[in-house]
């Protein structure tokens, strides 16, 4: 419901809180990524608002979040500095972070550059590298995902990703129909845009992962088209004392296929953190 | 954060639906009874937003919903007629509900006069009928070492709240000062008028009429240590609505809804589970 200011534009995002009213509980802060929006992780909210406050952000230009324009010049550091106002704008001196894909992306560029922010950090389904060939799911044959994106549109792009298994078709059909209306929500200009960051060298987070600060957690998808098990086993052997699950889905999306796994293993990875915070 | 207009009158609800958009899910009411509010249901909402709409109605004169003044004509029709209203206002056909204390009271009546608008029906902690001897003149209820109107009066609703917090009566008993002191905060936002007006007419409150004319799958939730309902007033409940289920739950005093929510949602939710 709430929205913010952050770095010049609206930023709708999701606040629940069932924790005890005379405590203070930690925050987590849930990151959608690429065309999804907070409402895909509306089913996280129950299994782990009663411990945590629970925040979920609509990225710049989906959801409901003000679309930035189309001559926005998208880039890496725009987008982290989206976030770190949006934790001052609310208030929140450090969270843990659970990030999809490329909100973990995100996720690692902002704890490595603001690491005393973050409790800790969750990497769920994080691109290693998508470098060509890793990325032809992404690029199914054109010479870039963004014209993939340009030719096929919002739809046909959201299809196409569901087709590679990029994106989740859930477990009916009823899903698949809502998770593509909601993607398409998303405008073309702002797909486009969003996914260019990735390919620059802001982007390569490979490099600030061995100087990572911050508890992470690793959830690794076994059959992601766009990161591998090894991929994934390198993330956590690059991060220091980094953890790693490996969540068992059909697709990328794990969080989406394998939700109990995951949070399971969040709330594990999160108990056993060694308590800093006061009450 | 919303309100509707319903009887009359301005009710303040929260609505909380984690439920896959895809779905058609079903809608679960909490209903406080005397002097509490929709806050009092905060640990219910995890367990059952995922899977249901969940919506916490602050009663008349109680909450954030309006306060009819003092000297309002306070009567059990009328609180009756805001649920029904309340329910046509939101365009909810039929509902799961739980109520606790007078929540549940009039959760039963509401039952049996109009069971196509429920679809279950929980009663935690219901007392069939409000003994003056026990409540009013401190027999099992402490007021404090008054009775209860003076104690309402004397004390503020907090104050009074705060002479339940006993062994076998009101949560705050056990746990930290903290949470002691925020329940006696909640108590305190009812107006003292709301309170000693509201407790004059529920005295002659008496629903066990009304039980044997239930017909909706019913759920009796029984605390296995209150001072005010024992055991033996929660089994006559079960024995008089036909059909209805019993479960005990473990707690400290009355309150279980809130002392031993974790059991209490577990039972509510085999319960909704089997039906």
């Amino acid at each position: 419901m709430p929205t913010v200011v952050a770095n010049g534009i609206d930023f709708h995002y999701e606040d629940d809180n069932f924790t005890d009213p005379w405590r203070t509980a930690e925050t987590i802060w849930i990151q959608h990524g690429v065309g999804r929006s907070s409402e895909f992780w509306h089913h996280w909210v129950p299994p782990l608002a009663s411990t945590y406050r629970v925040i979920r952000r609509d990225q710049r230009g989906h959801g409901r979040s003000v679309f930035p324009g189309k001559d926005f010049d998208w880039s890496i550091d725009d987008l982290m500095k989206d976030m770190v106002e949006f934790l001052d704008r609310l208030g929140l001196e450090s969270v843990h972070y659970i990030g999809e894909s490329m909100g973990a992306v995100l996720g690692v560029a902002c704890s490595h550059r603001w690491p005393e922010r973050f409790k800790s950090l969750t990497l769920c389904s994080m691109p290693a590298d998508l470098r060509p060939p890793k990325n032809k799911a992404l690029t199914v044959g054109y010479a870039d995902s963004a014209q993939a994106k340009r030719d096929l549109g919002v739809a046909g792009w959201a299809e196409k990703m569901i087709e590679q298994g990029v994106i989740s078709r859930g477990q009916s059909p009823e899903y698949l129909k809502w998770a593509i209306n909601e993607i398409n929500q998303t405008s073309l200009e702002v797909l486009v845009g969003i996914g260019r960051p990735l390919y620059t060298p802001e982007a390569n987070v490979a490099e600030m992962l061995s100087t990572l600060q911050v508890p992470t957690l690793v959830l690794a998808p076994t059959k992601s088209p766009i990161t591998s098990l090894e991929d994934q086993v390198w993330i956590r052997d690059t991060i220091p004392d980094a953890r790693i699950e490996v969540i068992d889905g059909p697709t990328h999306e794990t969080y989406v296929d394998r939700p109990l796994e995951c949070i399971e293993a969040v709330k594990d990875f999160l108990s056993r953190l060694p308590s800093r915070s006061s009450l | 954060m919303p309100d509707v207009i319903a009887n009359g009158a301005r009710f303040h609800y929260e609505l909380d639906d984690f439920t896959d958009p895809w779905v058609e899910s079903d809608t679960v009411w909490l209903q406080h009874g005397f002097g509490r509010s929709g806050k009092f249901w905060y640990q219910w909402v995890p367990p059952l937003s995922g899977k249901y709409r969940v919506i916490r109605r602050d009663m008349r004169g109680h909450g954030l919903s309006q306060d009819p003044g003092p000297g309002h004509p306070w009567n059990i029709e009328e609180l009756l007629n805001d649920m029904k209203s309340f329910l046509d206002e939101l365009g909810l056909e039929s509902i799961h509900y739980v109520g606790e204390s007078v929540g549940a009271m009039l959760g039963a009546c509401f039952a049996a006069r109009w069971p196509e608008r429920i679809k279950s029906l929980t009663l935690s902690s219901m007392a069939m009928f409000m003994n003056r001897s026990d409540y009013e003149e401190g027999k099992l209820a402490p007021n404090g070492g008054m009775d209860w109107p003076t104690a309402l009066r004397e004390l503020g609703v907090g104050g009074w709240a705060e002479t339940q917090m006993v062994p076998g009566i009101f949560a705050g008993m056990d746990g930290s000062p903290e949470r002691k002191k925020w329940l006696i905060e909640q108590w305190n936002k009812t107006p003292r008028h709301v309170a000693i007006e509201l407790q004059a007419a529920v005295m002659n409150f008496d629903v066990r009429p009304f039980l044997t004319q239930i017909k909706v799958p019913t759920l009796v939730l029984a605390p296995s240590n209150s001072a005010l309902q024992p055991l033996e007033r929660q089994i006559q409940v079960h024995r008089m609505v036909a059909g209805s289920k019993i479960a005990v739950i473990q707690g400290p005093g009355h309150e279980v809804y809130f002392d031993s929510a974790k059991s209490a949602t577990a039972a509510h939710r085999k319960f909704l589970n089997s039906i």
